[in-house]
C-alpha cells in the first residue's frame, strides 16, 4: 500500500499514545492479547494460573508507568507486547530468586528498569488508592472520569447534569477531600 | 513525608495547569521558575502528582481486574475456569457440532456461486502501519486501532464523525468504505470506494478497485465487478475473472 504524506506514525506510536491516553481499548486489546503468553511461561516455570495473573498485572502496571514516565521510546523493530512479555518474565525470574527458587536471573531478562518512588511517597501514593475507593459517588467518579479516562469538564458536566462550572468545582473539591483523608486533615 | 501545610483550591489549580499542561509552553516555564524559588511550591506540586498516579493507578487496577474477568468469561478453560463435567461437554460440543453442520448445509444450499466466490477472495484491507494523509490523527489513529483490532462498528462510528468535518479527505473515505465491507455491508461501501476507485492519482487506487470489484460481485453486478477487479492489478483478479465467465 503506497503511502502519501510525510511523518507516518507507526502502529507502535500509535498504540503507545493510545495506552498514554488511558484509551480503554488499547488497555484491554494490549492485556487480553498478551495474558496467556505470560500464563504458559509462569507455568512452565513453576508457577500457577492465580501467580501468573498477579506477575502479569505487577508488568502492565509497571510497563504502564515506564510509558508515562518516557523509558520505553517505540523503536522501529520493538513492540509493547514483546516489552510486556519481557518485564512479565523479568519479575517472574525476580520472584523465584527471591523465593530462593532459582539462584541467578537470565542475563537476557536483567535490563528492565522500572520507574520507582520513594518509600515515603510509595506509601503515599497507596494511602490515596485506599482511600479513593471510599471517597463516595460521584466524588470518586468524578476523578477518575477526569484524572484516568481524560474526559472533558463539559462530558462530565453532562453526565452529572451539571454545570460545567459545578463540575470544575466539584472536581477541586473531591480532589481536596481526597488530600485530607490521605494526610489526615478531619 | 511532610504535608504539614494547606493546599488552597486556587494553588491546586494553577499545580494541576502545570502537572497536565503541555510541556515547554510559557506559562510553564513560569511555573518552573516560581517552583525554584518556592520549596513549598515545589512540595506541594510534587504531593499533588503523587496524588492524581495514585488515582490513575487504582483506576488502571480496577481496569485490569474487569480485563481479566472478561478474559476468564470468554476463554474460561483456558483461564483455567470451573471444571465442567466430560458429559455435559461431550453434550454440548454434539449440540454444537450438530448446529454447525446444519448451518452449514442451510448456508452452503443458498449460497450463490457468487457470494462463495466473494468470501474465497475477500480478505478485509490490513488497515495501515502508518496514518496518512488525516489531519485530525488522534480521533483517526485511535479508530484504525478499533478497525485493525477487528470493532469494525467502533471504526465505522468514530470515521463517520470525523468525515462529517472532512468529506473528501481520500484516506478516510477509503478507510470507512474498507470498515463498511468488512461489517458487511457492501451497499454503504461501494459509493465510498468508487470515488477512490474513479481517479488513477487518487491515494490506494488500486485497493480501492479491487475492493469495489469485490462488493460488486458480492451484490451480483458482475458485468460492473470485472473493470475494477482487472484495474485493481492483483495477481489473484485474473483467476477471478476467468472463474466469473
Amino acid at each position: 500500500m503506497q503511502q502519501n504524506t510525510p511523518n507516518p506514525l507507526t502502529d507502535l506510536q500509535i498504540q503507545t499514545a493510545a495506552v498514554l491516553a488511558n484509551d480503554d481499548k488499547a488497555l484491554e486489546v494490549l492485556y487480553t492479547n498478551n495474558f496467556y503468553k505470560t500464563e504458559a511461561f509462569v507455568m512452565a516455570n513453576s508457577g500457577t494460573t492465580e501467580e501468573a495473573k498477579d506477575i502479569y498485572q505487577e508488568a502492565f502496571i509497571a510497563v504502564w508507568q515506564n510509558i508515562k514516565a518516557g523509558r520505553f521510546v517505540p523503536q522501529k523493530d520493538s513492540s509493547l507486547e514483546a516489552y510486556l512479555f519481557q518485564v512479565a518474565k523479568y519479575k517472574w525470574y525476580d520472584y523465584l530468586k527471591a523465593a530462593k527458587k532459582i539462584s541467578v536471573v537470565p542475563m537476557e531478562d536483567n535490563g528492565f528498569i522500572e520507574a520507582t518512588y520513594k518509600e515515603e511517597e510509595e506509601n503515599y501514593i497507596e494511602k490515596v488508592q485506599q482511600h479513593l475507593k471510599n471517597l463516595g459517588e460521584p466524588c470518586r467518579q468524578v476523578l477518575t472520569l477526569f484524572y484516568f479516562m481524560k474526559q472533558s469538564m463539559n462530558k462530565i458536566a453532562a453526565t452529572f447534569s451539571w454545570t460545567e462550572a459545578t463540575a470544575k468545582n466539584n472536581k477541586y473539591r473531591c480532589l481536596q477531600r481526597l488530600r485530607n483523608r490521605v494526610v489526615g486533615i478531619k | 513525608m511532610d504535608t504539614n501545610y494547606t493546599i488552597s483550591t486556587e494553588e491546586l489549580v494553577s499545580i494541576e495547569q502545570y502537572l497536565l499542561g503541555e510541556p515547554g509552553t510559557e506559562q510553564l516555564l513560569a511555573f518552573e521558575k516560581k517552583m525554584e524559588a518556592d520549596i513549598l511550591l515545589a512540595t506541594k506540586v510534587n504531593e499533588v502528582k503523587l496524588l492524581l498516579v495514585g488515582i490513575e493507578l487504582a483506576t488502571l487496577k480496577e481496569r485490569l481486574h474487569s480485563y481479566h474477568i472478561n478474559i476468564k468469561k470468554n476463554y474460561p478453560e483456558k483461564a483455567g475456569g470451573k471444571i465442567i463435567s466430560i458429559r455435559r461437554k461431550l453434550l454440548v460440543a454434539a449440540s454444537v457440532a450438530l448446529l454447525t453442520a446444519i448451518s452449514v448445509w442451510l448456508f452452503t444450499m443458498k449460497e450463490t456461486k457468487y457470494a462463495k466466490l466473494y468470501a474465497s477472495y475477500y480478505k478485509p484491507d490490513p488497515g495501515l502501519m502508518s496514518a496518512m494523509g488525516v489531519n485530525d490523527n488522534y480521533l483517526f489513529n485511535k479508530a484504525m486501532l478499533d478497525y485493525k483490532t477487528g470493532d469494525y462498528k467502533k471504526a465505522i462510528d468514530e470515521w463517520s464523525k470525523l468525515q462529517i468535518v472532512m468529506p473528501k479527505n481520500d484516506t478516510l473515505n477509503y478507510f470507512l468504505g474498507v470498515a463498511q465491507q468488512a461489517h458487511g455491508n457492501s451497499a454503504a461501501a461501494i459509493p465510498l470506494l468508487k470515488s477512490i476507485a474513479s481517479n488513477t492519482a487518487k491515494p490506494f487506487y488500486k485497493d480501492a478497485c479491487w475492493y469495489t470489484g469485490l462488493a460488486l460481485l458480492k451484490q451480483g453486478a458482475i458485468k460492473e465487478a470485472n473493470p475494477y477487479l482487472e484495474k485493481s492489478g492483483r495477481p489473484e483478479s485474473s483467476e477471478l475473472i476467468n472463474k466469473l465467465k
